[in-house]
This record gives C-alpha cells, structure tokens and sequence, in this order.
C-alpha cells in the first residue's frame, strides 16, 4: 500500500471558550489556563490514499467545518499530528474572495495567493472564466455578483489552480442543476489525475453520488469511517431514528451529546505523545529573548548617553578635571616651600597690551588699592609681569592690574581679513541659522531687546552697573552699559574644534599670557574668544570706544 | 536573531508577492470612486492646504522657520508623517482585516504588514514628486545631502515594518490595541516636530521630543531636502534609532513567530 496523502493521527482540535474578554487576554498570556473549552473535534484519526474521493457527513454543528479547516491548513490543530502531501484547496462560499475587485481581478489575486506566477494566471485565467460561466460580469465588481455566481467563481478559481487535494465545503448548494453536473465532472477528471477530494455536505444524496468512503462526524468525533455504501446506510437509519424522536427526546439527545464536548481535554496530557510545538518551544523563546534584551540595553543607554551632551567628552574632562587638582595639589605643596615674595620675580615684556574688558586699574601690585576702571578695547602699555599682576603704563601713569583681563598684542596681526560669516562657522548648529537675526540687535536699548525677544532665561546686573541679558536656549546673551544700550553679544557654545578658532587664534591682535582669551578685529565688531568658557563676544565698534 | 532574520528573508523572498497584492489593495481602495487614483494626491493636498493655512498663515503669521519658508518646512515634515501613519495604522490592522483573506496556513502572514506599507508608498513616491516641484518653486535644490535620502528611505520603512510587525501581531490577538494605535499617531502627529520646530525648545526638552523615533526620520528629512546636517553627525541618536528599531523588530518578530498559526483562533 502507498503512502496515504492525508493522515490524521488523533487530532484534536479545541476552541477556548471566554465568559469574558479578559479572561482570553489572560489565556494568552498563560496566567490562567482552566477555562472552560468547547471540543469541536476530539481524537480524529484516519488515512487516505491518493486518488480518493471522501465524503464528509454529519448534522450541523457537528464539526465538518472544523475538519474541512484542518484539512485545508487554514486552522491548526490544538494536538494531534496532520500530515498531507501536496496542495490543497479549500472551496467555500466566497472564501477569499475581494467585495470591491472585479472577478478577473479576484482571480488574480487568489492564485497569487496561492503563489502561481503571473504568466501561469494568465493561462488559467481563460479556462477558470469559462468554467464560471458568468459571462460579462467577470469585469464587475463582485459585490454586484449574485450568490450563486460567486460561488462558481470561488469553486472555479479552485478546482483550476491545480491541487493535489481538493476540499469542497458545502459549495456545491447553490449551484444548479446544470452547475453540479459541470463539477461532478470535473471531479471525475481529477479523480482520474489521481487527485483526492474531500466532499463536506450534510445532503447524503449528493455524498453519496460521488464518494468512496465516507466519514461520519457527529458532535465532535468520528463516528464512522467506511464505504459510501455502509456509512449512507447506517447514516440514514441515525437520522430517521431520530427524527422519530419526540421533541423532548431530540432536545435530551442533543444536550448529552454537546455535554461530551464541553471540558477540557486531557486525553494526552499524560501520555508519551509529544503535543508538537509544545515541547521544543520553550528553548528557542529563551535564546531569542537574549537579543531582545541585548537591545533593549542598547536602546536604554542610548538614550541615556543623548541626555548627556557629550558623554565621551563629559568622561575625559572629569577625568583631566581629576588629574589636574592633584597636579595642582602638587604644584600648591611645592610653591608653598619656595615661597617667593610676588614683588620679586618679574618678567620684563615691554610690549603693547589691550583691555580685554572693563579694566581694574590698582595702585599696587598686591591688586588691593582700585583707583579707576578703564574701557574695554583700550590701548596700554605693559612694562612687566610678576605673579599675577602687570605693570602697565596708561596715559603716563604707572599702574597694576590683574593678569587675566589683559591682551598681549601681537603686532603683526592688526589686519584681520576673517568676516562675521566666517566666525559664524564656529557657532552651535542651532545658532548658525539665526545668528543675523539676533546680531540685528546689537545697537539696541535693553527694552527694545526685551519686547522683542522671547526665552530670557536669566537677568543678571554685573558689579560695574552692567546687565546681562540671557538667552541660554539660544546660546546668547547681550550685554548693556549702565545707559542701558548694548554693548555687547555674547556667544555661547562655540565649537571650539571649529577650523575657523585655528584662523582666529593665528589672525588675534591680542591674547592673554596663558592663551585663554585671545582678542581680534573684524568689520564692525571687535571680537573676544573666551576659550575657557567656549565663548565669542562680539563689541560693535562704537565711536566712543575705538580709542 | 533567528526570528527576525527569518521574518526578513521572508519578506525578500516574497517581494513579487508583496508587490502584486499591494497593487491589488489600491486597486481595490479606489474601484468604487470616480477620480480613483487621483485621489492618493487629492486627499494629502487638502490636508496640506488646511495645515498650511491654520499653523502657517493663522498662527505663525506666515513667518518662516530659520531662512526655510514655511510651507517647505512643513511640507517636508508631513509628507513623509501622511506616509507614516497611515501605514502605520492600517499596518498595525493588517493582519486581522487580511488573514481570512489568506485562508491558508502556509501563507506567509508576516508579509500582510509590508503589503500595507508598500500600498501606501505608491502615495508618498506621488507626494515627494509634488514636494520637489514645490521645492524648486522655492529655490530649494538640496545639493549634495540629498544622497542621504535613502538612508532615511531605510530608516523609515525599517521602522515601519518592524513596528507593524510588532503591533499588527499585538492587535490581532489584542483588539484594543488598535484603537490605541491610532489613538497614539493621532498625539504623535502633534508631539512630532511636522509643523513647529524643536530649536524653540530648551535643550533637554528637545532630547526628550528626539526620542520618539518619527522624529529622527522627520529630522533626517529635512536634513536631506534642507542639506542642514548629515545622518553620522548626531551618532549617538542614530544609534539610539536603530537600537530601538531593531528592539522592535526582535521583539515582533518573537511575537509573530508564536502566534503565527494561531491568528484564525483569535478572530
């Protein structure tokens, strides 16, 4: 004996039944696992052999649909093992059938689900539409299709896409007379290819004309599986037994049988027979859960590290920040012992020096004994440096002020060629867009500034009647002098990594001793780079100041 | 790993397959309406025109966005938002509306979300060409950052499959779900940069705005037509995206794998 084409070994399948939605949720999550199910099928083994054609036959609600779904894969089963050789396809009334397409359309689209290339499609379409028979229609839509035109299509797209078992599900109802004899034939031909088909119907007569054996479902289970002739007979003689029944009767009758479905099957529970699926699933969920979470790290530092500004750079610099106090832990242990009176050590420099901001004039060199302020941007003479005070001569007087406020002019730079657009290379992305707008308001009064722009996030007076204005979303800030008008813009964020800063330190007129702040010219604006603090200030060039 | 690269080959494999039925679904959509078609551009141009008009003329006065004018600064923001949405929406419904459609097992059902988002991509490629011509009315070229364009093009169409995949299993079992899904794009429309920008924000709330992936892909969008940045500038956010992309995509792919054969239970 051959191989059999369909083989059944104790399927069962069982549908879950919910008193509430959630319960099902909880189902699927396996958190609840002892609800109630209805049995549609329990234990169904058979075989069949190629070239068959098997009848199915039950009462409804016996589970013949159930069964025609496990044959045609379109449901699992809940145990039990299905082994079928070959394609299979399903007739049903309309089944997968699109409302809003055209037949011809349908047909296409329902081989492509059946994964036939376009050229195979083309060929069977001719022979699918004849077969139909619906004449004109196939370029309507299918919702203007009667019923019974649309199950001819559905059975002619079937029947023609080629299957090596083909499952027939009560379709066969609405065609007429004529229709039918036009698939009994067909089902000749393919019986004669060695094709199996399985016939669902609850109608015996039309079971009966076409099968070889017949399979008998009744609530759930197989009742009977043998020749068309002893299954029609033993069929007939249970349907008119109960038609005989009084109306109580039928109604007992039918209430036990169901009762046999209720409950929760358990027939393998314990036995050897592996539930497929069931077994060697818990394995691989774990392996590939480790992936999941692999990334879902990933994903956490990620996002973490984007709420840092720069995680790498925020590391290193806690990590100089570190390594410098303990250098200057060193250097401090070891200036204490020499100890040097700051009078003593003095470097000669002799050379042009600039204010870099308001500059503190001192009377000594101990920076104790303040005598007057001088502007920004002007021009001084500076004798020599010791510790961290200056000696400068300014308009023929000799005075101290403190190291850090004061440029060194490199004379060899006091024509810069650098333009506003260029530093602008050096801005924050954010700003390089907008920085014209806000450079507009670079002559403006502190009120203008403040009706026009939006975001202040801070106002701060300075020691020297100054105010500060800050727009720190925008990295901005402007500067106004006591009168109230602006003095100054303040840059913030600048990119310090910019190849435009190289430019600008080279092209400085001015810059501190210890390189921090360096000091230039463009057009209209003199410029303040504050490298420690990453900002650009930017001076329009006022008459009263361009001393 | 294995699920998800099984659920990928699958799509390549398949791709005929995916693109036939895709071509089918509009067909389908647009049987039934005299302009057909037409009405893939009809619709997202009113849309556009209403945004336009309320956020662009009503409430920002016409004013532009940094030197980009308004309406390219919109249109670049929600045309790629009219392709991610409802793709995402239907996406995330594909199984459950198709699956009785497919009515066999062996079905490949993880190509039922990349059909969706393939139907719905005929309608962006239409949009773009419409965003160019507007582009250029505009004197807006793009220049050498164009060439970005399909990096994000990948970005957005991995994000998207991978997030239908994942909520498309969800929704099928989980009905709720669904109008959750589209209760969540709808918020995500507003919380996305399409039509304000985020440089108006501080900066820790424009972090916070950045880590909604649809926001990476709006951003990359307008980095490309706007030439504004390049996609390896921000690593740590494009690294971000593709960590959450790919989480998404392992964890659907799981959810997928196991529920495959059980969809037609839970209709």
């Amino acid at each position: 004996m051959t191989k059999p084409v369909v083989k059944f070994s104790n399927v069962t399948k069982e549908y879950s039944l919910f008193k509430k939605k959630s319960d099902q949720l909880l189902d699927i999550l396996s958190f609840k696992r002892n609800n109630k199910s209805f049995l549609a099928l329990q234990d169904i083994s058979f075989e069949v052999d190629r070239g068959e054609t098997i009848g199915i036959i039950g009462t409804n609600g016996s589970g013949k649909s159930t069964l025609s779904n496990l044959l045609a894969q379109v449901v699992p089963p809940s145990s039990g093992n299905i082994n079928i050789e070959g394609e299979t396809s399903l007739v049903a009334i309309s089944a997968g059938l699109n409302n809003h397409l055209t037949g011809y359309e349908n047909i296409e689209l329902k081989c492509l689900m059946h994964g036939l290339s376009k050229s195979e499609i083309a060929k069977i379409a001719p022979d699918i539409i004849d077969f139909a028979d619906i004449g004109e229609f196939i370029y309507q839509p299918i919702k203007n299709y009667s019923s019974g035109m649309k199950s001819r299509l559905g059975f002619a797209i079937s029947v023609h896409i080629e299957p090596d078992i083909l499952i027939v599900d009560e379709a066969l109802s609405v065609g007429d007379s004529t229709f039918h004899q036009k698939c009994v034939d067909k089902f000749e031909e393919f019986k004669e290819q060695g094709k199996t088909i399985f016939f669902i119907s609850h109608s015996l007569s039309q079971v009966k004309k076409i099968s070889d054996r017949i399979i008998w479902v009744s609530y759930g289970k197989m009742k009977m599986f043998d020749t068309t002739a002893k299954v029609a007979k033993e069929y007939t003689a249970y349907i008119n037994w109960f038609n005989e029944l009084t109306k109580a009767e039928k109604k007992n009758h039918k209430k036990d049988m169901l009762a046999t479905q209720f409950g929760k099957w358990t027939g393998y529970n314990n036995e050897s027979t592996p539930q497929k699926g069931n077994v060697n699933r818990e394995k691989p969920r774990v392996r590939s859960l480790i992936p999941a979470i692999f990334m879902m790290l990933l994903t956490l530092l990620s996002a973490a590290s984007m709420f840092l500004d720069n995680p790498s750079q925020a590391l290193l610099s806690k990590w100089n920040s570190l390594n410098l106090n303990s250098k200057e832990a060193q250097s401090e242990s070891n200036v204490e012992e020499p100890a040097p009176p700051s009078g003593e050590i003095r470097e000669e420099i002799n050379q042009e020096g600039v204010s870099l901001g308001q500059l503190t004039l001192y009377e000594d060199r101990e920076l104790s004994n303040q005598i007057e302020v001088i502007s920004s941007f002007t021009n001084l003479y500076v004798h020599n440096l010791s510790g961290n005070s200056y000696e400068v001569e300014y308009q023929g007087d000799l005075f101290y002020t403190a190291k850090d406020e004061l440029g060194l002019v490199d004379a060899k730079n006091l024509d810069s060629q650098l333009t506003l657009d260029e530093l602008s290379n050096s801005f924050s992305s954010s700003f390089v867009q907008s920085y014209e707008y806000f450079f507009a308001f670079g002559s403006s009064t502190i009120d203008e500034v403040k009706s026009t722009l939006r975001g202040l996030t801070s106002e701060r007076e300075l020691p020297k009647g100054e105010v500060l204005l800050e727009y720190s979303n925008d990295h901005l800030a402007y500067l106004f002098d006591e009168e109230g008008s602006a003095r100054a813009i303040h840059v913030y964020s600048i990119d310090l990594d910019s190849p435009v800063i190289e430019d600008i330190k080279t092209n400085s007129i001015a810059a501190t001793d210890d390189k921090e702040i360096y000091y230039m010219k463009i057009d209209q604006y003199n410029v303040i780079i504050d490298t420690e603090e990453n900002r650009m200030s930017f001076y329009p060039v006022r008459n009263e100041i361009s001393s | 790993m294995t699920p998800a690269l099984r659920i990928m080959k699958e799509q390549l494999i398949n791709f005929p397959l995916i693109l036939r039925l895709a071509l089918f679904d509009i067909k389908g959509k647009y049987q039934m309406h005299y302009l057909g078609i037409l009405w893939q551009i009809i619709n997202p141009m009113i849309q556009v025109g209403v945004y336009w008009f309320v956020f662009g003329v009503g409430l920002r006065q016409g004013g532009a966005v940094g030197d980009t004018p308004f309406i390219v600064y919109l249109l670049l923001g929600i045309v790629p938002w009219f392709f991610i949405s409802p793709s995402i929406v239907q996406g995330s419904n594909s199984i459950y509306s198709k699956v009785n459609l497919v009515s066999k097992m062996n079905f490949p059902v993880s190509v039922l979300p990349s059909i969706t988002i393939l139907g719905n991509a005929v309608n962006f490629a239409f949009m773009m060409m419409l965003l160019y011509i507007v582009l250029f009315a505009h004197g807006i070229y793009g220049g050498v950052s164009l060439i970005q364009l399909p990096y994000y093009l990948l970005c957005m169409l991995t994000f998207m499959y991978a997030f239908t995949l994942f909520s498309s299993t969800i929704s099928a079992i989980i009905r709720d779900y669904q109008l959750l899904v589209q209760s969540v794009m709808r918020m995500l429309f507003f919380v996305t940069p399409i039509f304000w920008s985020m440089d108006s924000f501080p900066e820790k709330l424009q972090t916070v705005i950045k880590l909604n992936p649809f926001a990476y892909i709006v951003n990359g969008f307008r980095d490309t037509f706007l030439g504004s940045g390049w996609f390896y500038e921000d690593w740590r956010y494009m690294l971000y995206f593709w960590s959450i992309t790919i989480l998404v995509l392992l964890v659907g792919s799981i959810l997928h794998e196991n529920f495959k054969s059980k969809f037609v239970d839970y209709l």
